[in-house]
């Protein structure tokens, strides 16, 4: 609770000395002006707290608990569980509060929610932003506990959340959770499955999604086909290399290629689907 | 509004790194007291380039502490030592060797790690000042050239010592490795793969990592499938606690043994592990001789140090060859190529050249238990 409100409080800080400034500017400009900001506060924090990890020293180390053929301590699943509900809390929010309405018709066209609704667009960026951390914040706490806490940490991740929001497109945060889901699976599957294997779940999911972008699929429902068939594909690749052993033995990519396969598909979707997987294409007007 | 925004911003900012999280921390004094009270009568300046401030200051804290042991012991030599604070930063380890370079200093002990001997190396021979690093180890460091002595074995030799001591002492046939993709790690893979194959054992995983990873919870899934009696691990502190912590997470067997190097020996990796950490052995040069042992544990009440140990040693030897009329970089660096063994604190050391510089090439690494959250000396 304590992680969160000192979140908010800091978020609240910058967001109001340096990101609103930036925002008013060309996006381009608000982009590069933002990552700057980013390497700036690793910096800032390498000097005050110095550059090796740090971690809860009291938490203990704990032994996994096994099941499903895997393991996974109780931090995880706490961790899994809050990351889950955090998520339901929000798309609950989005649909149900005003604050969720307003929000979903600035991201879909924010001129027209300005001149037509009138929403006050700095009010609900701030509101929007303080929601955010505080949800953040206990997450943060948990990856702390786990991995120990360095200048760069939360770098990759929110790389991680960028791409996914624009793969996901604008206005799609719950879809933006799952493409998150989906690159950290890609990314742990990366080095530990034969690469013929990763090629069969991701190409499972592409042709799915191709095939009910072409039915008019509802967005609502679109993601959930997806990445079912994601799933039912890694199914049956298990199934696979289970009745026939050899299969293991395929090509897998070397640990330091590991992010070339999630961003590979990256690269793929947005060439697919440049306006964002789970948003339809704007036709043009002529 | 937006230059009230513009000020409170940089005032943050600029506050921000006064929150240390450790007040205490102070910059020692540029010379010891025992080189400040004889300094009328001794004349020959040696520069100490080590890591005086900063993150990884203990590491220099161990240096000064084992310089200071042997300038309080050393009477024959005519010695005035100047400490310089390269902070681990390469680019301040230059423009401090030029701080030494222009104060006419012919010999320095240091830099502490291998990044800043890379460094510095061109500019100590341009400026004809002679490096002998008491600590840095990576194998490159034979191109540097002549007017470079390393104190230590090269990291090639902690990876083969590593091997024959999984092979030899622990009676291990079957070995993993998880190293980190940089040339440090690649460098020690590479010889552990190489000598504990030669012995025969089997390797049966060899994974890697990128610099940045923090997750190596599916490549330890890997690693456990395969059965291994021990696994190696050459990385740096924070790879390695967080690596043993999520050994344990990933439930491997306890009868698994975990084998660390240097760069992994300290509080960092005991921090990040926890108790994950006990049994683990690490491999770094030690003291083997009791007389330092009991001399640095009287003046500093803590067990000796190896990065301590191998300073004391690098001081005694330079002021041996000053004491025999050696002034110029040249003249010592004659004087160490011909140096007859010197038996000090971390063995015998005498001067081999390996491609271009030299190498003290008979020393050991030596196994480091960690036994109730300590490093304790098992071999």
């Amino acid at each position: 609770m304590l992680g969160a409100i000192v979140a908010a409080i800091g978020v609240a800080i910058i967001t109001w000395t340096l990101l609103e400034p930036m925002v008013r500017q060309p996006p381009l400009t608000a982009l590069i002006g933002s990552l700057g900001l980013g390497y700036v506060f690793e910096a800032v924090y390498q000097a005050a707290f110095g550059a090796q990890p740090k971690t809860y020293e009291s938490y203990p180390v704990e032994s996994g608990l096994e099941f499903l053929g895997t393991s996974a301590t109780r931090l995880q699943i706490a961790a899994t569980t809050y990351a889950v509900a955090s998520t339901c809390l929000v798309a609950l929010l989005l649909r149900s509060r005003s604050w969720g309405h307003r929000l979903r018709a600035v991201a879909a066209d924010p001129e027209l929610a300005a001149a037509v609704f009138a929403i006050r667009q700095r009010r609900l960026a701030w509101v929007t932003v303080l929601v955010a951390s505080v949800v953040a914040a206990p997450a943060a706490v948990f990856h702390a506990a786990s991995h120990g806490v360095s200048p760069t940490t939360g770098s990759e991740m929110g790389l991680t959340a960028f791409v996914a929001n624009i793969v996901a497109g604008r206005g799609r945060p719950i879809g933006a959770v799952l493409i998150v889901i989906l690159l950290v699976i890609m990314r742990s599957m990366a080095i530990t499955r034969p690469l013929w294997e990763i090629v069969s779940i991701i190409g499972s999911a592409g042709v799915v999604a191709f095939v009910t972008k072409r039915r008019r699929m509802s967005t609502r429902v679109r993601p959930i086909v997806i990445v079912g068939a994601a799933m039912l594909a890694f199914c049956a690749t298990l199934t696979l290399r289970t009745a026939i052993p050899s299969l293991s033995r395929g090509l897998v990519v070397p640990g330091s290629f590991q992010d070339v396969v999630p961003y590979t598909f990256i690269v793929i979707a947005l060439l697919v689907w440049p306006q964002g997987v789970l948003v339809a294409r704007r036709s043009r007007v002529v | 509004m937006n230059a009230l925004r513009l000020i409170f911003a940089m005032l943050a900012l600029l506050l921000l790194p006064s929150c240390k999280s450790d007040p205490t921390e102070e910059v020692p004094d540029a010379a010891p007291a025992q080189s400040a009270a004889t300094s009328s009568r001794k004349n020959l300046k040696v520069g100490v380039l080590t890591i005086l401030t900063g993150e990884s200051a203990s590491y220099g804290k161990y240096t000064k502490q084992g310089i200071d042991l042997a300038v309080g012991e050393v009477k024959s030599a005519s010695i005035d030592l100047v400490y310089k604070d390269t902070k681990a930063d390469p680019l301040e380890a230059v423009r401090v060797l030029k701080e030494l370079a222009g104060e006419g200093v012919p010999v320095a002990i240091g830099p502490f790690t291998s990044t800043e001997v890379r460094a510095v190396a061109a500019e100590a021979e341009r400026s004809k000042v002679l490096l002998v690093t008491s600590s840095a180890t990576a194998d490159d460091l034979s191109k540097l050239g002549s007017h470079v002595f390393m104190m230590l074995p090269p990291n090639s030799k902690q990876g083969s010592d590593q091997a024959l001591y999984a092979h030899n002492k622990l009676s291990a046939k079957r070995a993993a490795i998880l190293f980190r993709e940089n040339p440090y790690g690649q460098t020690l893979r590479k010889a552990f793969f190489d000598t504990f194959t030669q012995a025969g054992g089997t390797i049966v995983a060899d994974v890697g990592f990128p610099d940045g990873e923090e997750s190596f919870r599916n490549r330890l899934k890997q690693i456990k499938e395969k059965n291994p009696e021990v696994v190696f691990i050459p990385a740096h502190d924070g790879d390695t606690g967080r690596i043993l912590r999520q050994a344990r997470e990933v439930n491997f067997s306890a009868t698994v043994r975990f084998l660390g190097a240097d760069g992994s020996m300290s509080a960092t990796t005991l921090k990040l592990a926890g108790d994950a950490a006990e049994g683990a052995v690490f491999s770094n040069v030690a003291s083997v001789s009791g007389t330092f042992d009991a001399a640095y544990k009287t003046a500093y009440s803590e067990e000796p140090n190896p990065y301590a140990a191998s300073a004391y040693d690098t001081l005694r030897i330079i002021a041996k060859l000053a004491a025999d009329g050696a002034r110029t970089s040249d003249d010592f660096q004659q004087r160490l190529i011909s140096l007859t063994p010197f038996d000090g604190a971390t063995g015998i050391t005498k001067f081999t050249q390996q491609d271009k510089s030299y190498w003290a090439l008979d020393k050991s690494y030596r196994q480091f238990e960690v036994k109730n959250g300590q490093f304790v000396l098992i071999r």
